[in-house]
């Protein structure tokens, strides 16, 4: 059985993506950036996935809220294939991850911990930890991600 | 996450040119000047300029 996800829209960069959760509190509009803001020493570029819902009143984004559509795991596999069509067309780039608050990055971490041997098929997965990048390992509580395509 | 979904997508990954399989929206809006893209891109920064990246990915080729 395939792993159920959201199907997807990419700008023509393939640098942001949308998508609708659709759950018990109705349909609500996603959307997933890769932004590039630091380089490694030796040129390699280094993005933020921002990851929120999207506010078409103000046309921003807010990964503030708590949705609670029920859609956990799908919702995380959809920002999980966000990231390999990224990966697709922008090359192996390492991407930083790091909710908003505390409660979101555990969010990521519960997402990650419930499929890691799946996960780790595709990526590595470093988690910030005690002031220093370790690679992930369930049971622990990061500050931060850091993935990179294997 | 089922371990199928992620041995296909390792597997359609190799593929040259997968990713034009996802529909384009050439309307969609520029986040460029998001402010909370923005701050979590500024938040990120500081965060690897104080700590630095896993010594792994410095090796890497």
């Amino acid at each position: 059985m395939l792993l159920d996800k959201y199907e997807f829209e990419a700008n023509d960069t393939f640098d942001s993506f949308s998508f609708e959760s659709r759950g018990k509190n109705g349909i609500i509009k996603k959307k997933v950036n890769y932004r590039i803001f630091s380089r490694l020493p030796n040129g390699e570029p280094v993005y933020n996935l921002g990851f929120g819902d999207w506010t078409e009143e103000t046309e921003l984004l807010d990964d503030t809220s708590i949705s609670n559509n029920g859609d956990r795991d799908k919702v995380l596999a959809t920002v999980a294939s966000t990231l390999l069509s990224f990966y697709e067309k922008n090359g192996n780039i390492p991407v930083y991850a790091e909710g908003t608050t505390p409660a979101k990055t555990r969010l990521y971490q519960m997402g990650i911990n419930a499929n890691l041997t799946e996960i780790q098929t595709v990526f590595t997965v470093y988690g910030f930890y005690d002031g220093k990048w370790v690679q992930f390992e369930p049971g622990w509580n990061y500050k931060a991600f850091l993935v990179i395509k294997k | 996450m089922s371990s199928e979904f992620f041995e296909e997508e390792k597997n359609k990954s190799s593929k040259v040119g997968d990713y034009k399989d996802v529909k384009i929206d050439y309307s969609m809006p520029d986040l460029s000047n998001d402010p909370f893209l923005i701050r979590k891109a500024e938040a990120a920064a500081k965060m690897l300029d104080r700590y630095g990246v896993p010594e792994a990915l410095l090796q890497r080729k």
